[in-house]
Parts: C-alpha cells; sequence; structure tokens
C-alpha cells in the first residue's frame, strides 16, 4: 500500500525510498523531472516552488519526503488536461499576468488551492493566498485580476455542466425559453420585420347587428400610401371560419352580427396610413334589432341573428328520478347565480404576418393550433392544404382565446393578393373587440338532501350567452352540463343547459371551458345547503366527493385517478394549522372553501389527435417535434423533460419545435388541459421507440447485442464493460436527420347520453365522457368590513390534484397564476357591452389584479397517479382559476350570513345597509 | 409631417435620429433602433410591458414621444445584461420560474431594476408596489415577487 510507504504525484503512486532525505523539491525535479516547480530561495522565503498537498498550498522547498507518507501532491503540470490549458492558466495569459514567468508555477498553484476551496474569492482573500509568492516583475495587479478572471471562468465551467442534466418527471427544471425571454429577445409575431412590408389595418362594424347596404372604399384608396382594400368579394374561397360552425364572417359581406366584425381589410406602406384608410371607409347599414341577453333574443318574434335562430344548442341530461328524489329530501336550497363575460386579456396583442412566395403562403402568428388556423385559412384562400404554412411564434399567453382567429386569415388574404408580406397587429381595443369570451351565464339550481347530508337530487337550468357566432359554444355548453353538479355524487340529477345567440362578442373557450360558471353556482349551493344542515362546509363535502368506483351525473363510473377526497383533506389539514391573521381593513375575519373539477381533454368521442416526433441531428443534438403551442404554460419544457427522461440525454441537447403545421404533427388545439396527457404520452413513446432505433443503429454498427447498450448522456455504453462505444455526434454525422414519428392512441371516450340514466349505473364501457379528470380543493382567508363595503383576501391554499406533476415548478406557476383570474373573476373583472361595444375595452377598466393585489398563495399538491398518463400525470392547468371564486363569496356567506349571487362581488352586495 | 432631431444615449450607446413629431419612443427603440426586447402591450400606459428607464426613472415608452428623449439617457432590457452575463435579477427570474409567456418580463425587469436601484432592502410590501405599474396575466406575481426578492441585497447568491 503506497499509503504506507509513498504517496502520489498528480495522480500516479510513487514509493518513498528507504532513508530518503531530500525534500520535496529535490524530489520533483532530479527524481521525477517535474520541472515546472521552480526553485527561487530554497528557504521558503519565495514561493516559487508552491505545490498543493493535500488540498493546502506548501513550499515544496521546506517539505521533506519522508514526511509525505500517503500524501496527494499536486504540480503545475497536472493543471492542463487533453490539451486544454487550466481556467487560471487561461486567465494568467489573458490578463498579461505573466512576464518573466518564474514565480509564475507556484503564483498558480497558490490560487488554485485558493479556488478550490472558494470558487469566488475576494480581492483581499486573493491577496492573503498570495502572500507568500514573490513576484518581481509584475507588481500583482495583473495576477489578482487573473485570479478573479480564473475564479470565474472555472464558476462558468461548472455552470455549464450543470446544465447537462437528465431531466427527470418530478423534478423541477429552468423553461427553455426563460433566458430568451427574459433578454427579452426576439420572437413575439410583432419582432418579426419582413422587407417590402404592408400593413393592414380592419374596418370593424359600428352597428351590433345591421344589413350591410353599402362598402364605400373609394375615399379611402385616396389616402396617400394605402396599396389596396379588400372587401368580402376579394375572399377566393369560403368567407367565413369558425373551429365548430364555420360562418363567421372572414369580411362581412352582407350583415354584421357584433362589433367586432371585420367589414374591409385595408393594406398600406405604413402602419398610419392604414390606420387612416380604416378610418375612410363609409358603410352604410340597414339596423336591426341587437340583443345582449339570452333573455332578449330568446323572447318571441325576436329577429333571428341567425338563420336557424337563437338557439345553438340544447343539452339535457337527465339522471334516476330527480322529480321524485326532490320531493323525498329533507332540504331543498334554490338558487340564481350568474357569471360575467371573461375577458383572457392575454398581455401579447394578437395578430400576424403572412408572406407569399412561390404559391406557399406563410403565416407566422401565435396561436393555439397551428394546423386549425392552417385550415380555415386554406378554406378562405382556396388553397390546397400543403400550400399553406402556420408557424406558431412565442405566444404571449392565451388561456383559450386564440384557438379562434382574428387577424391571421386576413394576414394570409392580404399576402396572397398582393405578394407581399403583410403584417396585421391589433391594438388592445381591437384584441379586446374582436376576441372571443368566457361565455356569460345565468343558472338556476335546486339541490336536495337528506338529513343525513347525502345529497340525493339536484336540478340546473342554464342559459349560455355565445354572443355573435357559435365559436365553441357548443362544447362550452356540453361542459356546463356535465359539471354543473361539481365534484359530488348526485344520483338523481336533472341538468338543461341552453347556449343562446346574442350580438354581444362571441364566446368561446377559456381556462375552464364552461366549468368556472357552474363551478360558482354548484359551491355555492353546498354552502347553503352545508349551514342548513348545520354541517360544517368541508365535512359535508367530503361525506358527497366523487371517488373510484362513483358514477359521474354524466353515468362515468370513475376509474383510478380521483384525488378529490385527498384535496379536501389536505386541505382541511392546512387551515386547521392556519392561525387567522390580524384584520387590516377593520373588518370580520372568515374562511370559505370550494372544490371543483375538471375534465383532462376534449373526451365526449371526439377524435383526440395526438403524435410526436423525434430526430436525431449531424452534431449529435436532438430535435422534439411537438404539435402543442406553448404559450408560457411550459410545454416545451415538459415534453422535453420527458424525453429527455426516457431517452436518458441531457435536457438541454433536446431542441423542441412546436405547432409548425409543416413540421410538427396536427395534435388538435392545445386546450382542455390535454397536452401533458396527449402530447406527453406520444414524446414518452416516441422516444421509447427511437431509444431503440438508435441503440440497434449502434448495435449493428458495433456489432454488440442491443440488449448491450444503452444511452447516457450524449454516449452509447456497452452495459456489460462500461465502455463508450460511440457518441450521439458519431452516430449523428453516420445517420443524419433520421427522424421517427410515433401516434399515441389515448383511451376511448364517448358522447355525453342523452338517454337518461339509472340512479346506480352498472359498468358497461359506455359513458365514458372523459379519459381523466383533475381535482380540487380551495380554501381562502377573507376579511370583510361591511361598514364600509370592503373586502381582503388575505390568503388562498389551493390543493390539486395533479396525477403526476412533470415540472413542479410549473404546476404551481399554473396553481399562482390561475388563482390570479381566479381572484378577478371574483373581485374585479368583468366584461360587457354598451351600445353594441365593449365598456371594458381597455386593460385598466378590465381591473385585472396588479402585483399590490395579490395574496399569498399555498400550493398543495396531490399526487394521485392515473393509470394511463405518462408518468402518472393528468394534465391541471384550467382548473386552479375556478374554485377561488366561490370560496371567496362562500366566506363572506360565512362572515355575513349574506348570500351573493353574482360576479364580480360588488360593495352593495355585502354591506351594511343604513336602516 | 416635421422631422425632428433626437440625440440620445440607449444603453451607453449614443444615437442619433430624424424622427416625426409624432412617433412614439417606443417606435423609435423598436423600429428605427432594433431594440425590440421592449414590448407593447396596450398602448395607453396601462400594461407597464413597454417600460424602459429615461434618466433612470420608469416610463412608459408608450406614452412618450421620441423628442421627449432627446438629450436623455434610455434604458431598455438589452442593456440590463452585460453580453453574455445576465443581471443578477434576469438570473433570478429564470431559476425561479418568473416566466412564463414572457411578454410581460422585459418591462418587469426595469421596473425591478429601478426598484432596487432606489431601495435595496425593499420589503414584500414595496415590492408588490414596485411593480404594480406592471400586468401579468400567467404567474398572478407571486415567483415574480420571489425572484426579485432573492436578489434584494444582503440576499443575493443565497439560494434557500
Amino acid at each position: 500500500m503506497p499509503g504506507e510507504t509513498g504517496f502520489w504525484i498528480n495522480g500516479i503512486e510513487k514509493a518513498i525510498p528507504k532513508g530518503e532525505t531530500r525534500n520535496l523539491l529535490e524530489f520533483l525535479r532530479e527524481e521525477m523531472r517535474l520541472l515546472g516547480c521552480k526553485d527561487g530561495c530554497s528557504e521558503g522565503h519565495c514561493g516559487a516552488c508552491t505545490v498543493i498537498v493535500d488540498g493546502k498550498a506548501r513550499l515544496a522547498c521546506r517539505t521533506m519526503v519522508s514526511e509525505l507518507k500517503g500524501a496527494r501532491v499536486e504540480t503545475i503540470e497536472n493543471l492542463a488536461k487533453n490539451g486544454e490549458l487550466h481556467p487560471l492558466q487561461v486567465a494568467f495569459s489573458e490578463t498579461g499576468a505573466i512576464q518573466c514567468g518564474f514565480c509564475t508555477p507556484g503564483m498558480i498553484m497558490s490560487a488554485k488551492a485558493l479556488i478550490d476551496k472558494n470558487p469566488d474569492p475576494s480581492e483581499e482573500q486573493i491577496k492573503k493566498a498570495l502572500q507568500g509568492n514573490l513576484c518581481r516583475c509584475t507588481g500583482y495587479i495583473k495576477i489578482v485580476e487573473a485570479v478573479k478572471l480564473g475564479a470565474r471562468y472555472i464558476r462558468e465551467q461548472r455552470e455549464e455542466k450543470e446544465k447537462d442534466i437528465i431531466a427527470r418527471v418530478g423534478e423541477n427544471i429552468v423553461k427553455n425559453d426563460a433566458v430568451a425571454k427574459a433578454r427579452g429577445e426576439p420572437f413575439y409575431v410583432d419582432d418579426l420585420f419582413r422587407e417590402n412590408m404592408l400593413y393592414g389595418k380592419l374596418h370593424l362594424s359600428n352597428e351590433p347587428h345591421a344589413r350591410l347596404i353599402q362598402v364605400d372604399i373609394e375615399e379611402a384608396l385616396q389616402v396617400r400610401g394605402v396599396v389596396r382594400i379588400l372587401t368580402a368579394k376579394d375572399i377566393p374561397g369560403r368567407n367565413a371560419f369558425g373551429l365548430k360552425i364555420p360562418h363567421q364572417p372572414v369580411l362581412a359581406g352582407d350583415k354584421v352580427r357584433f362589433t367586432g366584425d371585420p367589414i374591409a381589410l385595408v393594406l398600406a406602406e405604413s402602419k398610419e396610413a392604414a390606420k387612416e384608410g380604416a378610418e375612410k371607409i363609409k358603410v352604410i347599414y340597414e339596423k336591426l334589432p341587437a340583443y345582449f341577453s339570452p333573455t332578449d333574443s330568446l323572447e318571441e318574434g325576436a329577429e333571428k341573428i341567425h338563420a336557424g335562430g337563437n338557439v345553438l344548442t340544447e343539452l339535457k341530461i337527465k339522471k334516476g328520478d330527480p322529480e321524485k328524489a326532490m320531493q323525498e329530501a329533507d332540504i331543498v336550497v334554490e338558487g340564481e347565480y350568474t357569471t360575467p363575460f371573461g375577458e383572457h386579456a392575454y398581455l401579447e396583442p394578437d395578430g400576424g404576418l403572412a408572406e407569399y412566395l412561390d404559391g406557399l403562403i406563410t403565416v407566422w402568428c401565435p396561436n393555439q393550433g397551428a394546423h386549425q388556423f392552417r385550415e380555415m385559412i386554406a378554406a378562405s384562400l382556396n388553397l390546397p392544404l400543403e400550400k399553406v404554412r402556420v408557424i406558431t411564434t412565442k405566444t404571449g399567453g392565451a388561456f383559450g382565446g386564440r384557438e379562434e382567429p382574428t387577424v391571421q386569415i386576413h394576414c394570409a388574404l392580404g399576402a396572397m393578393l398582393t405578394g407581399r408580406p403583410v403584417k396585421i397587429i391589433l391594438s388592445r381595443e381591437e384584441t379586446i373587440r374582436m376576441s372571443t369570451k368566457r361565455h356569460a351565464a345565468k343558472m338556476h339550481y335546486r339541490t336536495g338532501v337528506n338529513k343525513e347530508g347525502k345529497i340525493i337530487a339536484g336540478e340546473a337550468k342554464i342559459y349560455s350567452d355565445t354572443g355573435a357566432y357559435a365559436s365553441l359554444g357548443e362544447p362550452v355548453a356540453l361542459r356546463h352540463t356535465a359539471f354543473a353538479m361539481g365534484p359530488y355524487v348526485v344520483p338523481n340529477v336533472k341538468v338543461q343547459t341552453f347556449s343562446v345567440y346574442t350580438n354581444n362578442t362571441p364566446a368561446g373557450a377559456f381556462r375552464g371551458f364552461g366549468s368556472p360558471q357552474v363551478n360558482f353556482g354548484a359551491e355555492l349551493q353546498m354552502d347553503r345547503i352545508a349551514r342548513k344542515l348545520n354541517m360544517d362546509p368541508l365535512e359535508f363535502r367530503l361525506k358527497n366527493a366523487l371517488e373510484e368506483g362513483e358514477a359521474t351525473i354524466t353515468g362515468h363510473i370513475l376509474g383510478g385517478g380521483v384525488g378529490f377526497k385527498e384535496c379536501l383533506k389536505r386541505l382541511k389539514e392546512t387551515l386547521q394549522k392556519e392561525k387567522i391573521p390580524q384584520p387590516q381593513i377593520g373588518g370580520k375575519m372568515g374562511i370559505g372553501i370550494a372544490g371543483g373539477y375538471k375534465n383532462v381533454g376534449m373526451g365526449a368521442g371526439l377524435p383526440e389527435k395526438t403524435g410526436s416526433g423525434l430526430q436525431i441531428n449531424p452534431d449529435g443534438t436532438l430535435t422534439l417535434f411537438v404539435g402543442c403551442v406553448d404559450s408560457g404554460q411550459g410545454s416545451d419544457t415538459a415534453m422535453a423533460q420527458i424525453a429527455s427522461g426516457v431517452l436518458n440525454c441531457f435536457f438541454r441537447d433536446i431542441k423542441v419545435v412546436s405547432a409548425d403545421s409543416a413540421l410538427t404533427p396536427d395534435v388538435g388545439v392545445t386546450t382542455a388541459s390535454r397536452m401533458v396527457f396527449l402530447s406527453g404520452n406520444s414524446v414518452a413513446g416516441c422516444a421509447r421507440e427511437f431509444k431503440e432505433k438508435l441503440i440497434g443503429e449502434v448495435a449493428e454498427k458495433k456489432k454488440i447485442e442491443p440488449a448491450d447498450l444503452d444511452l447516457k448522456g450524449r454516449d452509447f455504453l456497452k452495459k456489460s464493460t462500461g465502455d463508450r462505444v460511440m457518441t450521439l455526434k458519431e452516430l449523428g454525422k453516420l445517420i443524419p436527420n433520421l427522424r421517427h414519428d410515433f401516434v399515441y392512441q389515448p383511451p376511448e371516450t364517448h358522447p355525453l347520453s342523452l338517454e337518461d340514466i339509472p340512479e346506480k349505473p352498472i359498468e358497461k364501457g359506455e359513458n365514458h365522457l372523459h379519459f381523466a379528470y383533475c381535482f380540487g380543493a380551495q380554501g381562502v382567508i377573507v376579511e370583510v368590513n361591511e361598514g364600509k363595503g370592503k373586502l381582503k383576501v388575505h390568503k388562498v391554499f389551493a390543493a390539486h390534484d395533479v396525477g403526476r406533476q412533470v415540472n413542479p415548478q410549473g404546476v404551481e406557476s399554473q396553481i399562482q397564476g390561475g388563482v390570479a383570474m381566479g381572484l378577478g373573476y371574483v373581485l374585479s373583472e368583468n366584461y360587457f357591452l354598451k351600445d353594441g361595444f365593449p365598456v371594458q375595452n381597455n386593460l385598466a377598466r378590465l381591473k385585472i389584479l396588479r402585483a399590490r393585489d395579490m395574496p399569498e398563495v399555498v400550493s398543495i399538491i396531490v399526487e394521485d397517479n392515473h393509470p394511463e398518463g405518462p408518468f402518472g400525470a393528468k394534465g391541471m392547468a384550467e382548473l386552479p382559476g375556478g374554485p377561488v371564486a366561490p370560496a371567496v363569496v362562500n366566506a363572506i356567506y360565512n362572515i355575513t350570513g349574506k348570500i351573493i349571487s353574482r360576479l364580480p362581488v360588488q360593495p352593495e352586495d355585502f354591506r351594511e345597509k343604513d336602516e | 409631417m416635421a422631422k425632428v432631431k433626437v440625440e440620445f444615449k440607449v444603453n451607453g450607446r449614443e444615437y442619433s435620429r430624424e424622427v416625426e413629431a409624432a412617433t412614439r419612443l417606443l417606435d423609435l427603440l423598436r423600429n428605427e433602433l432594433g431594440l425590440i426586447g421592449t414590448k407593447e402591450g396596450c398602448g395607453k400606459g396601462e400594461c407597464g410591458t413597454c417600460t424602459v428607464l429615461m434618466d433612470g426613472k420608469p416610463v412608459n415608452s408608450c406614452l412618450v414621444l421620441a423628442p421627449q428623449a432627446n438629450g436623455r439617457e434610455i434604458l431598455t432590457i438589452e442593456g440590463l445584461s452585460s453580453g453574455d452575463r445576465l443581471h443578477p435579477l434576469q438570473d433570478a427570474f429564470i431559476k425561479k420560474g418568473a416566466v412564463q409567456c414572457g411578454y410581460c418580463t422585459p418591462g418587469i425587469l426595469i421596473s425591478a431594476y429601478y426598484l432596487l436601484k432606489n431601495n435595496p432592502r425593499p420589503n414584500r410590501d414595496d415590492i408588490k408596489e414596485g411593480i404594480s405599474g406592471n400586468l401579468c396575466r400567467c404567474t398572478g406575481y407571486v415567483k415574480i415577487i420571489e425572484a426579485i426578492e432573492s436578489v434584494t441585497e444582503g440576499r443575493e447568491g443565497h439560494e434557500e
């Protein structure tokens, strides 16, 4: 053992000769011929012979070899590795810290001993560490600088190395676009510019409901800089769009149905000219009666907004015998609740840029479904699908509000008809005026319970205002219906939903997609019943909570992944430990809670497109092709994280291409919290098969059994020996751009059963409305000052069953962001029209929460793994915005006893009235 | 329209441009100087997305006319980092997950930079107030506040 008889020099074992009397300096130079160690004085005064012994700087001339048993000695010769200099050596050269060079090796070794212990030393610390080293040339200044720089290089190297991580599901990871975004780098659509580009501006309708008699563009054409003006007759294909019913005009020709309907598109050399042109367009209207609530548009004899009448859809479900059960109930609670329209208010205004080249239209834009936009653009331009490409730019928030196009068809149309690139960026006011909204709803509820506290009957009648066009009003109505009773077992149910046209802004998808409205109604009912039963609201919910084996009101007997009870229990534990804070606005303090659940995926028997692709590049990186749109929620990161983990390669070696209709698969719209489940499963499957494929290639080329091969980081390893047999880069050169695609088959779902469902359904593999649901329970601490009509939310607790977290930081972000939106829904946000125009037509009037309004949010994560989800994950992005609104209103009810039945809450709803 | 000469400094660099008198500072930065890190969210001074510092004070660059910047010094998001080295606030935003869609990020970073410059030890309420001119629709502000808090004096470099 050298430990007893020898020592190590630069990692090489060396025996200590018997009777050795030399010092280490002599030994290194004479015995080892390691001549980097200099002899300046042999007396320990100059430090030129400094080496590192057991991690400490030592003077070789003052160290006897006989004393070094078991020691580890490092000399300057050990610093450069594989032809690459040590960062300190680089720094010494770069800063000019080297003159005669005789002191340099000792100086560097002293510096290294310091930095090995302290990677970020101060100037004082450096000077102290170098005090034993003399230099007669430099005056030390550049040497100190060099050590600082070297330390920085080492830190950066380390950081760089830390980026080489294999990402695992369930671990926090920095989002792959965060650095670029924090630098404000260009990638939103308004950051794109083209030579010879035209600017577009729409002339929007000034009437909420009217026939168009004449559109006069003559004067507008005279505006200097205006190049062309397009109207309905210029559209070569279908003058209509819409995800479900394509009936919303691209440019209205005969009729307008809301004040966001575009009538003409002005294309000009500058934004200013386009704007001036749009203002000079004259339209003659024949006004029609306009309706701004379903009550009005459903009146007998009302003008038909669409040829088929003013009802978009009517849905009815019946389970058990609700009439009988309601009669038998010990307590019946009845309530009417209203919720307002909601505006997404994503921070990036909507827009697009289109280019027409060699018969191919390319549109760059934010969106939630590149392929769906492509289909609509192709139809309007009368082009085959393959002649249209939609490339999703970084999308500055979406929340459901970018599922339908606003100006993207117009950009494409302008580019095709002028041959020049066309950019249209909507102003904030236009974005608000044109884009879809959350449905306003009016809901009538009756709930019956027995005195044991079991819900036995529920009834709901819901009127949902879908505005001027269908958009996604139909599936939203489905969600109102299916989720009307909340996450509870309700054996006898009747729900009827009407989705009704009005001349309001069209309503479509918005985070929660029809569930926040009924979440509000159902959860208010729950608290009111609990009070009548004299039961704790949380216990009452626990008693009736859905769980595995129980049926939803649509007759779906739930399988695995139902974490609602766990959410309630965890919320209860947290609230019990919580100390109620001191009042801040001179009011009374109280707690309110609410539950909630939401589907994952579109379900209802609709085709759920999925898929993803992986490709190996010649530089050894991999490209992951996914169809989902990353609008900030972090899907690019989550998908790369799943791929990295399955492939066992580095996260940062995976470049993500998302939502480019020419390169990525059509996976449907990024909506319904569906992408973690569907794209996540696709990516996991694709990565598994791709890894096999890559290993197969290596096995064949190296004549090794595939079973004996694995991929780790950038290396293919032979398992039996641990040897590296090939790198990803080497393989990438051999099979450049090899791509593999995979389509995941999700579990089957079924349409909503319109036939009567028995009170206790039997599992027949039918009525699976969705393949997964996510659950949540939220609690709030609220202060109410009734005298002053003031309200303050102090703290929010949000327990969510997410199946399994992919990126915990991302999950928490979704909860916090969702809660902020939910608080806006209950406290301040509203949207309605006056005289046909939006009242809340800017971000100030929309009263979106600001940082100063934001209470503390405690996230409680429940991981009830879904059997079919990728690694058990389900998807969760929408639900956190739901329960907080009823929780706040329930808190006010608990504090004041006042029943508030509308959103947002107004001071007069709870202010003490002067008698 | 009459052209006006604007001579000013942006991120330490001198610029001289002839612009129309009604040009907004935001457009001068984005369209003329190519500094497109500054984003437009509303064009009305409501959202703070286009925040830059003018002579060290935050302004909504959509509400400032370019000629008003004559002789002034402007700091934009591009000037916050130096070369490849990010400002500690940028590092903190990245590590703490304070960036989602990213559209509000440049403006909030500038507001946060101003806050810390004038108050190196802000408490939570100071931070909230300091960024209350900036809207964010994704994060609920929680992680943004945490990120700023992590680089306040005395806490820098100390990861929990």
